[in-house]
């Protein structure tokens, strides 16, 4: 026994030595870390296949989980709520009443480019969806996306639509807006670049915006709608990723997938169906505010939101599987295909602006974005319960509100998202919050 | 119970007892961390009361940097992380390499690139030589300025096998050439209860030159016609040569026959008529409907007339081939799972005395049919063979396919068959899929035989 008491005090020990120490390298000066890049194929590989088999293969999550003890969040207190002050995220809805009007004024005015003019900075053409950045007779600068071929309105309205419920739930989001402009008030600055399919950059040319804008729809009276996105104030630092920490920031000591903000965000994008919640999503900057620089941490791009599926709409598996799901691969292949799939139940409203988000099918407790999130991986009922309560306090005058910012020009289509919206959240707030729910020992 | 087995459980239940309770008293001092005010910075928000905008206080943090996992955890992972050493190289390489694939654009790139190609008329895709061949490619060119009436294609292998096929095509009318070597097609000798150990390879040398009229006529690089009836006339070239390949070569391994085939060049008038009707539906596979195909062309021979690339003094056997295929199916739920059932025969009838090429007979192995055997592995005059599948799907991007294949070749299909004599093969294929149709295939046949790995990029129906 003493043996084997050695043998495991040695184990301990080495592992120690492994570990970073606490308190290890922190910069002592705020000076702005540097910039990140995270590869998309990689953070899929990596998030699909990689890392879950690496949990699988994982011990110590056995041991966790036959001793039903997972590993609590790192930065909440005593009633289990965010350590506050924190630049990930803020307590609005859920914690302090948000009045409709503060949520339409809170990522900014909300009121897009000014009139007049707007000179296009930088364009591209590659992808599905092609864009550019402008400066507007102000001198704001945004950048102009645009809805994919056959579903106008659909990815525009989820970015902006999306933005004030992200805001309305305590996070940093970009001020977005639905605008509608004419080619006339275009004008190329001079030092104006353009990246075309291949990738290739070059000036910007009359004949280049001309067969960018030849690629979106343009409405019948001539003018095209697109979602003007206000660039964050202060230096971007690339992404976040939600494991790990980034180490050249002082303020940032608590592994990502450890942070309630974080693992919590998984009850929100159930909610809004966001199933391309990812690293690749997210943008760190260096902003400096009252005398202070540090990094503020934001959620952006929510066009594949909703029922948008950035290119296409959502497929009718978008949150009842992953792009690649080992777990109901496995299912299917025992029982032959033979037991039917939760989302094969689903409805399609067939409103190509909405495109496909529902509310029936909608499972609150096993929501899945489409491939895994290393925080939404270790959330625990806690972490849920904490989101779940954000979610809760989204009134049915906010949801209103901010899909009634999405523009839809059918009202068919603002109706049946703020209605799915409603019952996505009583879904959740009756699987967790509800006095039966809250007390059953609920493990996601 | 017996003291052994008293003892494991014993000690399971030890383990069992001392693990989570380590794992519980490690946990509840890193809550007890984490939650207790003395190592915090800032307790409360100071930016509280100042609205809902997003505070530029210092952020609370703990007094240093928390790491990942409890030293216990870590210990329990070490001779994983040990093991796993040269994954992690892999992936960090992988890492970088694909964030400077997306720092250059190669993807879309390329993508760019591949879709130009088919504008100008060229196109780039996996060669479909059979299998056995090894990886091979094709490249068509079809030039967008001749209206894609004139075509050409090469193609090769690893294998050395090779085919360049040349085509003018004007309304339902088509002339063809073909030219086509294969240097190590498998024989395992005639009839349906040949060998497996008698493995040999021969090669087979085929030059064609025909004009066909079909109606309705298919559109280059267009999907096919729901029905079509076609019929056509021309002179083909065929030589059977000594196998190329690992394996003895068949005149070895059948000295009489090799005597017989051995570089004899057939010469043949071939024409004949052909048509299918395809109802089938459905998508991301085909779920539903019925395909029936059916044909017949005559081999005559032709001695001293022909244009003769490779004269022989030895003409070969003329025949007529007769052949019929049909499949169905049946789907249900809403991602389809689908059934399928098919069947097709050759029968050939032989007018001359002379041997036929070995090219020429009907085969089954592999993916001409019975796909758990070799390929090649069964040759005759003659073949039947039926199919049961059911498809059904695994996730969003995965299906699978599961199939038994019933069968064997015969000197005359209308004869010979027998229960006893037909050979079975299983298998599955796991088939990627967009919600349109299926990518590819990767899967694995067997039979009492063999077991063959199989993959297709495309071509999955």
């Amino acid at each position: 026994m003493s043996a084997l008491r050695a043998a495991l005090a040695a184990a301990v020990t080495l592992a120690g030595l492994l570990v970073p120490p606490p308190g290890g390298k922190v910069a002592a000066a705020p000076t702005s870390p540097e910039e990140t890049e995270i590869s998309y194929y990689y953070d899929v590989l990596e998030h699909s296949v990689l890392r879950p088999a690496a949990r699988q293969l994982d011990p110590s999550r056995w041991v966790r989980r036959l001793a039903g003890n997972p590993r609590e969040a790192m930065n909440v207190d005593e009633a289990d709520q965010v350590r506050l002050p924190s630049t990930w995220w803020r307590p609005r809805a859920g914690h302090h009443p948000v009045s409709v009007e503060q949520m339409l004024r809170g990522p900014g005015p909300g009121t897009g480019p000014a009139p007049g003019r707007w000179t296009v900075t930088r364009a591209k053409t590659q992808g599905v969806t092609p864009g550019f950045f402008i400066k507007d007779a102000r001198g704001d600068r945004f950048i102009v996306k645009f809805d994919p071929p056959g579903y106008p309105e659909m990815a525009t309205g989820a970015d902006v639509v999306s933005s004030y419920l992200f805001w309305a739930a305590g996070y940093n989001v970009p001020d977005n807006c639905i605008v509608h402009f004419r080619a006339e008030s275009l004008e190329i600055a001079p030092d104006a670049v353009a990246t075309d399919e291949l990738g290739r950059k070059a000036p910007m040319t009359p004949a280049f915006l001309e067969r960018l804008l030849g690629r979106v729809r343009a409405e019948p009276d001539g003018s095209y709608r697109a979602v003007a996105s206000r660039l964050l104030a202060g230096r971007p630092l690339g992404p976040f990723e939600y494991r790990g920490r980034r180490r050249d920031d002082p303020e940032d000591r608590i592994p990502h997938q450890h942070r309630r903000e974080l693992r919590g965000l998984w009850t929100l994008c159930a909610w809004t169906g966001h199933a391309d919640s990812r690293g690749p999503n997210s943008l760190d900057v260096w902003v400096s505010e009252n005398g202070r620089s540090f990094v503020r941490h934001h959620l952006i791009d929510f066009g594949s939101c909703l029922g948008s599926g950035a290119v296409a709409k959502r497929s009718y598996q978008t949150g009842h599987e992953y792009f690649v799901d080992w777990g109901v691969m496995a299912r299917s292949a025992l029982t032959l295909g033979l037991v039917p799939a939760r989302w094969e139940a689903s409805e399609d409203p067939e409103l190509p602006s909405i495109g496909f988000i529902d509310s029936k099918t909608f499972d609150p407790v096993r929501w899945r974005p489409d491939y895994p999130n290393p925080a939404f991986d270790e959330r625990t009922a806690r972490d849920v319960r904490w989101g779940a309560r954000i979610v809760a306090g989204m009134t049915d005058g906010l949801i209103r509100a901010a899909v009634e910012r999405g523009r839809y020009r059918d009202p068919r289509a603002a109706e049946y998202l703020a209605r799915v919206l409603i019952e996505r959240r009583d879904k959740i707030v009756q699987a967790w919050l509800a006095p039966a729910a809250a007390n059953a020992a609920r493990t996601p | 119970m017996d003291p052994l087995g008293r003892a494991c459980r014993g000690s399971l239940a030890l383990l069992l007892c001392l693990v989570p309770t380590a794992a519980w008293a490690t946990a509840s001092t890193e809550v007890a961390a984490s939650v207790g005010p003395a190592d915090s910075l800032a307790a409360t928000d100071p930016a509280e009361g100042s609205g809902l905008a997003p505070s530029s206080q210092p952020a609370w943090n703990p007094p240093a940097p928390q790491a990942e996992a409890q030293p216990w955890e870590q210990a329990l992972r070490l001779p994983g992380r040990i093991l796993s050493l040269p994954l992690y190289a892999i992936g960090k390489g992988a890492r970088s390499g694909l964030l400077v694939v997306e720092t250059t654009s190669l993807v879309p790139r390329t993508r760019a690139f591949l879709a130009h190609l088919p504008r100008v008329g060229v196109y780039v895709t996996p060669a479909s030589l059979g299998d056995r061949t090894g990886l091979g490619g094709a490249l068509e060119l079809r030039p967008a300025f001749l209206g894609r009436r004139l075509g050409a294609e090469f193609s090769g292998s690893t294998r050395n096998y090779g085919r360049v096929h040349v085509d003018l095509t004007a309304g339902p009318l088509t002339v063809d050439f073909l030219s086509e070597w294969r240097p190590e097609d498998q024989f395992f000798g005639l009839g349906p209860d040949s060998r497996e150990e008698d493995r040999s390879e021969y090669a087979a040398q085929q030059t064609r030159a025909r004009a066909s009229l079909a109606y309705p006529p298919a559109r280059a690089k267009g999907r096919p016609p729901r029905a079509q009836v076609s019929t056509w006339i021309g002179q083909r070239e065929l030589a059977t040569r000594g196998g190329r390949g690992r394996n003895p070569s068949f005149e070895e391994r059948f000295p009489s026959l090799g005597a017989d085939l051995l570089d004899r060049v057939s010469h043949h008038l071939n024409y004949g008529w052909s048509g299918y009707v395809d109802l089938r539906r459905g998508r991301p596979h085909w779920t539903h409907g019925l395909r029936a195909e059916a044909g017949v062309e005559r081999f005559d021979r032709l001695e001293g007339r022909a244009l003769a690339v490779w004269p022989s003094p030895r003409p070969g056997a003329q025949f007529t081939r007769y052949r019929a295929a049909i499949a169905t199916g049946f789907s249900f739920m809403r991602d389809p799972r689908t059934i399928r059932l098919s069947a097709r025969a050759t029968h050939q009838e032989v007018s001359g005395g002379t041997p036929m090429q070995l090219a020429d007979l009907s085969t089954l192995g592999g993916s001409r049919g019975l796909r758990g055997f070799e390929p090649g592995r069964f040759h005759d005059l003659d073949l039947l063979v039926g199919e049961i599948a059911y498809v059904f799907p695994l996730a969003q991007h995965v299906e699978l396919e599961v199939h038994g294949e019933l069968g064997n070749v015969y000197g005359d299909v209308l004869e010979d068959p027998t229960w006893r004599s037909l050979r079975t093969s299983y298998g599955v294929q796991l088939r990627p899929r967009t919600p349109l149709a299926p990518l590819g295939m990767l899967g694995v046949d067997w039979s009492r035989e063999t077991v063959r790995l199989r993959y297709s990029i495309g071509g999955v129906e």
